[in-house]
């Protein structure tokens, strides 16, 4: 528990973390986490963590996947009329199941879910625009590839009719491309081999002197009476004008120092050392672009170390900088700017404030909290909010206590210079799926 | 002022034995015993009153005649073996004779009013202060492994499934409350510190954890399991070889030492005793145990007990046991006969224990790969008591004992370390290190010998003065107590312990050797006094103790610490049936050996941090400093304790009643103070540095500059309080006769403060001490942890003497469990701040939110403040007990019999309550006499 200084505040933490993060409390199903494929059907309908033999009255759902102002008319200038989209891959996650469906809209832009089971089911929907359709586009809308968004819907019986909202996106500029967040060697923790790998999704260079990155809140349940509640959260949670920053750390240098070039990687390690001698699996990170240095460290003089840009929110219990992790902290990358001049708010009383980073300022959001499959079993009920969707539309749920995985950015093509373009539908839940390890400094 | 003390009180030791005076005193009882619903005599049956020595056996008309028998509320015991013991209270005036005749049943079952819990009214020998007294028939139906399941007839003490699970102590008085966050790892409990406070005595000599080893093992990750810093370990005590506890829970006598709690007494079956087989099995622990004691002569005693007992730790899971082997052999020599042969004029007791406790957890590769750990103690005790019986009662005694335990134990485990700079040198001075990266097995071992010397002299004379009965006392006592052995034991190269930066002081491998012996003295005075004043009864004890530390290994050396410890008890009976009762007292506890003399600790600072790609370009340098956290200014805890109380009734076939108020107030416990203190680091420039040549780069002598390093140095201070304050109820309702039905009612109310009056530095202190950048940091007083605790215990006896069988079913009821942790956790709620150099600097109140300490009003983080309940449930065990041929008995028992697992509640303001699952068992008792060979007439 020690490694997750986020969680250590709240006394129903306790509860959560003694059941999701020790070693061996949650199973992993990597199937289920693997980014939605179009291709992917679920042809039985029938959700096997269910084992109650009693009959269930089964459920309809038709979800019809729409856009909406300026969406729309970027949609209708792509060959897409009535706000609605055609073509859509939509994919649901049942609350505690580990299967998911999918199924693409029709010409009315619905997609229609049969024999379900009542309850709470994730929703995302991804509309990627063909090199025709994009054709259609001009000016500054050339730079929209695809239509995604999330949403969570209630089924109820017989059926239930819902929309899901979806947003043009672009490719963005720069993007995290990869999380290693992995921490378990057996029963024995191992935190220092974590890493957050950024991508140039642009066509042109960018230098990351000076710019910030780092972690948002971390409460994603109702935490009252000893911690934050949902309802306290919110306002913070909810926040579309700014991302509010529990760490930021500085890139170092300046001006034009550190350039990343278009299709490059930029590897933060939180060690950046060789992880392969402590278990073989683990990356060697020695040749990390930047690590976070703490007060208990070991220094890799060829790895430029990040700086602290401002006071932590939570400490670093363990002296390593930065640890990773896919258990509800949303990361950012932002540009530069004085840190000394953002808003300010202190909703954990007596600890140093939350500094509000401007929307227009972030770059690119990651965001992942526990698997739904895992929901039922740890008896917490998330809150409604977990980040507002200017940031996020669909925060992922790959968190897995004791397995070893990474979570990687999904490619939405290659472009003609052989470069990857990375997805970004600012949907965490659709741009990234759970891979078998690290690959750090390489994209799919 | 300590030798005008000594020569004072040896100087009325001699008075006493002086004074001794042959004229008679107190009343004469006398009686005829016979077997029950008949008139046949009972000859050659020991009767005695307890908490005396008076003694005499019936003739062959079954009389018998106790003389000086002092006036007050007495208890007539009458045995015999083949009968059930008998137990009557007497109201014995102060001259004249008391006539009690006594039924004898052959079957304890025939008796109408069969007890099987502890004295709700008793009280222990010699003792006024509040006690619980549990006999043999108790003990036999308490379904008891050790002497932990005895002491759940003690108001307040849970119920625990028998075995042998665990390390096992018994807090007196007090609830755990945790350990406060301002303690560092190893820091002692309030459990802790309340379970050494009891002192035990094991047939005379007390048993003694001071010179515990583990208790001056290393801090750190890897713990071995042991009573370290706590209590004796009461797994080593079998319930089958005691024959009485005594629980005082009250102000003891200054005839006790070394005790801020209170004191259990436990005597061992020893004299005739007829040849008795227990077996016990249920699914976690059996245990076989015998005891023999063959009448040998008039004049010899010889006893001897064996018991064997495993628990399974995690039955179908993992191979983990515990292991108990215990042996006692005891010898009782009675030379010359005074008083109508009723008391022999000089006794030599003699006993030799052994036993063994060993606890192995191996290593479950499948599971936990690496992790393992075993813990044996093994121990032998000598003890020699003498008594000389005078004239006019009169009696001086004296008792030697040597106390020897072995420790072994081993504990290891894998640990990871992420990349951390790393030296193994032993002594102070700066050398180039290593790295430690990676997963490794990490061992503790543990080899060495606790030893304690005891001897006591001691004096009790009857005095009758102006219609007054007094019992002086008085004695002293030599204690020695120290340890051998090779010590603490680990590979420096797999080291259980490693920081970054050397920030934390730990240990390295130590000699037991070096550990200097610890030697106490004691005198005592006490007085009892009876008298009866405008009718009412009243009952006085007074006494005092002193109490020397001393600075040498050896007595004759000049004191480090004393304490006067005065104590009074009193009682007033203005009827036969209700008594008032109070006393007040003051107690003192030694220090254990490892905390007068702690290991010395090791600060490795970096100097030196550079970790590139290539294993050959790295250089790790280090300085070692070793400090010295003993404290010559730690003594004695002390503790005050207050009671009042009132019983009514006092008989075992009546009711009776008594409530106890106390208040409990141990101070001076030892405990961490972090002490700050500061290292000087040099910081060096590194040459021929460049990254990929393959080349270690070189350091430039001398050092660019220096910088210091903030330590805290953990030095053992009387820094600890525990107060308790609380109410406690025995109750015995009248027999409700039709249905041969009887209820007991035992139960607590009882609140603990726990805290520290050391500093707590808090987080911000580990980055503080390795950033240079940081002028200061704030520090914090020490959080506060309350308990409050109240158990009711109902005990239902059902007995059908046709059938031999007694139902006893037990109720526990947990109706109020409450936690908090209180403690400033506002930006304001430092109390001051550290400079580098190690300076303690307060900061007023009103000035905290001045400007100028902005940075310190920072967060206090790593305990949660507040209130925690645990809601109200209740626990029932059952047991059914059916008599055999021969006296034999056989009992079926279940703990937790409806199989509660205790209640989870879903609001965070509440900790779950968790139960053991039901565990059935069985116990077989079979006294052998009749096949013994020659049948010596047990």
């Amino acid at each position: 528990m020690a490694y997750f200084p986020r969680c250590t505040l709240v006394l129903p933490a306790l509860l959560l973390l003694i059941a999701a993060c020790s070693p061996g409390a949650v199973l992993l199903d990597t199937e289920s986490t693997q980014r939605p494929d179009s291709t992917q059907r679920d042809t039985t309908s029938v959700d096997t963590t269910t084992a109650d033999t009693t009959v269930v009255q089964r459920a309809a759902l038709a979800l019809t996947v729409r856009v909406f102002g300026k969406d729309s008319v970027v949609a209708a200038a792509a060959g897409m009329s009535d706000g609605v989209l055609e073509g859509a891959d939509v994919t649901i996650q049942r609350a505690g199941a580990s299967n998911t469906q999918s199924v693409s809209t029709d010409s009315g832009g619905t997609a229609h879910f049969a024999e379900l089971l009542p309850g709470s089911y994730s929703v995302s929907a991804l509309r990627i625009l063909t090199a025709a359709e994009r054709a259609q586009l001009t000016g500054p809308d050339t730079a929209v590839n695809a239509f995604g968004g999330g949403a969570t819907v209630e089924v109820k019986p017989l059926e239930t009719v819902a929309e899901v909202r979806v947003r043009r996106s672009g490719r963005g500029s720069l993007i995290v491309s990869e999380m290693f967040p992995a921490r378990w060697l057996g029963s024995e923790a191992y935190p220092f081999g974590t890493y957050i790998e950024l991508y140039n999704n642009t066509d042109s260079t960018i230098y990351l002197a000076g710019k910030l990155f780092g972690a948002g809140p971390f409460f994603w349940w109702d935490q009252s009476p000893n911690g934050i509640s949902c309802a306290q959260g919110e306002p913070i949670q909810n926040d579309s004008i700014g991302l509010w920053a529990t760490s930021i750390w500085r890139f170092p240098g300046s001006g034009r120092q550190h350039a990343l070039p278009p299709g490059r990687t930029a590897v933060l390690a939180t060690d950046a050392i060789d992880h392969s001698i402590v278990d073989a699996r683990w990356p060697d990170l020695s040749g990390a672009d930047f690590e976070f240095k703490g007060s208990a460290d070991v220094d890799n003089p060829a790895v430029p170390n990040m700086i602290r840009a401002a006071p932590p929110v939570f400490d670093d219990v363990l002296g390593h900088g930065e640890r990773f992790t896919s258990l509800g902290i949303p990361w950012y990358v932002a540009e530069s700017m004085d840190v000394a001049s953002l808003l300010t708010a202190n909703p954990y009383g007596n600890r140093p404030p939350l500094r509000r980073i401007p929307r227009e300022s972030v770059l690119d959001v990651f965001m992942s909290t526990v698997r739904l499959s895992d929901l039922a079993s740890l008896g917490v009920q998330l809150c409604p909010v977990l980040i507002n969707d200017v940031f996020d539309q669909g925060p992922a749920h790959f968190f897995m206590a004791a397995e070893f995985y990474s979570i990687q950015r999904a490619v939405l093509a290659t472009q003609p210079n052989g470069l990857a373009l990375l997805l970004r539908t600012r949907s965490t839940r659709i741009d990234f799926f759970v891979s078998a390890g690290p690959s750090p400094g390489r994209v799919p | 002022m300590r030798y005008a003390a000594a020569a004072w009180i040896f100087g009325l030791l001699a008075a006493f034995l002086n004074a001794a005076n042959a004229q008679d005193r107190g009343a004469t009882v006398s009686g005829r015993v016979f077997v029950a619903g008949t008139a046949a005599p009972v000859a050659g049956v020991v009767v005695t009153i307890e908490g005396t020595r008076l003694r005499a056996i019936t003739d062959r008309h079954g009389v018998y005649e106790l003389e000086n028998v002092l006036s007050g509320p007495q208890v007539l015991l009458v045995r015999r073996i083949g009968y059930a013991p008998v137990r009557i209270p007497l109201s014995v005036p102060s001259v004249g004779r008391v006539r009690q005749d006594v039924a004898m049943a052959a079957n304890a079952l025939e008796l109408p009013g069969i007890i099987v819990t502890a004295d709700p009214t008793g009280r222990a020998k010699g003792e006024l202060g509040t006690a619980s007294v549990i006999d043999r028939e108790a003990i036999a139906n308490q379904s008891a492994t050790s002497l932990r399941g005895i002491l759940e007839l003690v108001p307040g003490v849970a119920l625990q499934p028998p075995g042998i699970d665990r390390v096992e102590q018994i807090a007196l008085r007090a609830v755990p409350t945790g350990r406060s966050a301002s303690f560092t790892a190893g820091g002692p409990t309030g459990a802790d510190i309340a379970s050494l406070g009891t002192l035990i005595i094991l047939d005379g000599v007390p048993v003694s954890n001071n010179a515990n080893l583990q208790t001056t093992g290393p801090r750190g990750e890897l713990q071995i399991p042991s009573s370290a810093g706590g209590g004796v370990d009461l797994r080593r005590f079998p319930a089958s070889t005691i024959e009485r506890v005594e629980v005082i829970r009250g102000v003891p006598s200054a005839r006790y030492g070394d005790l801020t709690q209170g004191v259990i007494i436990v005597d061992t079956r020893a004299g005739t005793v007829e040849p008795t087989f227990l077996g016990r099995y249920d699914e976690r622990t059996g245990e076989a145990s015998l005891t023999v004691g063959p009448p040998l002569s008039e004049a010899h005693e010889f006893t001897t007990s064996l018991d064997v007992t495993r628990t399974a730790l995690a039955p179908g899971l993992s191979e983990a046991d515990s292991y108990r082997l215990t042996a006692q052999l005891i010898h009782r020599a009675a030379i010359g006969r005074t008083h109508a042969a009723s008391q022999p004029a000089l006794t030599f007791d003699s006993h030799a224990d052994f036993f063994l406790v060993r606890e192995d957890n191996p290593e479950q590769p499948e599971l936990f790969p690496g992790r393992a750990s075993f813990a044996r103690d093994r121990g032998f005790r000598f003890s020699e008591r003498v008594q000389v019986l005078l004239g006019g009662g009169s009696r001086v005694g004296l008792t030697s004992a040597l106390d020897y335990v072995r420790q072994e134990s081993s504990t290891q485990a894998l640990v990871v370390r992420g990349a951390t700079p790393f030296t193994d040198r032993l002594t102070q001075g700066r050398q180039e290190g290593r790295f430690v990266l990676g997963r490794y097995l990490a061992r503790v071992g543990l080899d060495g010998e606790a030893w304690q010397l005891y001897n006591r002299l001691e004096a009790e004379v009857p005095v009758h003065a102006l219609g007054m009965s007094h019992l002086l006392l008085a004695g002293a006592e030599l204690r020695r107590e120290w340890n051998t052995g090779a010590g603490f034991q680990f590979d420096i190269e797999f080291p259980p312990q490693v920081t970054f930066n050397g920030v934390q002081g730990f240990d390295r491998p130590r000699p037991f050797d070096a550990v200097p012996p610890v030697a106490t003295s004691s005198l005592y005075i006490d007085d009892r006094l009876r008298a009866t004043l405008a009718g009412v009864e009243l009952d006085l004890q007074t006494g005092l103790r002193l109490d020397i530390l001393h600075r040498g290994p050896l007595w004759f050396s000049g004191a480090r610490d004393a304490v006067f410890q005065p104590r009074v008890n009193i009682q007033l009976s203005p009827t036969s049936w209700l008594r008032l009762r109070a006393g007040a007292g003051r107690t003192a506890k030694l220090p254990s050996v490892g905390q007068l003399h702690p290991a010395p600790q090791y600060f490795d600072i970096v100097n030196v941090n550079w970790f590139p790609p290539d294993p050959g370009e790295r250089v790790a340098v280090l300085s070692t400093f070793i400090r010295d956290p003993s404290n010559p200014d730690l003594g004695y805890s002390t503790g005050r304790k207050l009671e009042a109380g009132v019983e009514v009734g006092g008989g075992r076939k009546e009711l009776s009643l008594g409530i106890v108020a106390f208040s409990d107030r141990t101070t001076g416990g030892v405990g961490i103070r972090q002490d700050p203190a500061f290292l000087v680091r040099d910081l060096f420039d590194l040459a021929d540095s460049m990254i990929g040549t393959g080349v270690q780069p070189t350091v430039v002598e001398p050092p660019m500059r220096a910088d210091t390093v903030p330590i805290l140095l953990d030095r053992l201070a009387n820094v600890l309080t525990l107060a308790s304050e609380g109410i406690e109820l025995t109750a015995t309702l009248p027999q409700i006769g039709p249905l041969r039905l009887q209820l007991s009612v035992t139960g607590s109310l009882i609140r603990t403060r726990f805290f520290s009056k050391a500093i707590d530095f808090g987080r911000p202190f580990r980055e503080f001490q390795v950033n240079s950048a940081i002028p200061r940091s704030p520090y914090w007083e020490s959080t506060e942890r309350r308990a409050e605790l109240g158990i009711l215990t109902y005990r239902l006896v059902h007995h059908q003497p046709e059938l031999g069988l007694v139902v006893t079913a037990v109720i526990e009821h947990f109706f109020h469990d409450v936690g908090e942790v209180i403690g400033g956790s506002d930006t304001l709620s430092f109390a001051g701040y550290i400079t580098r150099t190690g300076d303690l600097v307060p900061v007023a109140l009103a000035q905290r939110g001045d400007p100028e300490f902005a940075d310190l009003r920072v967060a206090r983080v790593g305990f949660t403040a507040g209130l925690t309940e645990t809601p109200a449930d209740w626990l029932a065990s059952l047991e059914v007990r059916k008599t055999l041929p021969f006296d034999g008995h056989l009992s079926f028992f279940a703990f937790n019999v409806f199989d509660r697992l205790g209640r989870f509640v879903t609001d965070s303001r509440f900790s779950p309550r968790t139960f053991p699952s039901i565990r059935f068992g069985i116990e077989v008792t079979m006294p052998l006499g009749p096949l013994w060979p020659g049948k010596p007439g047990w």
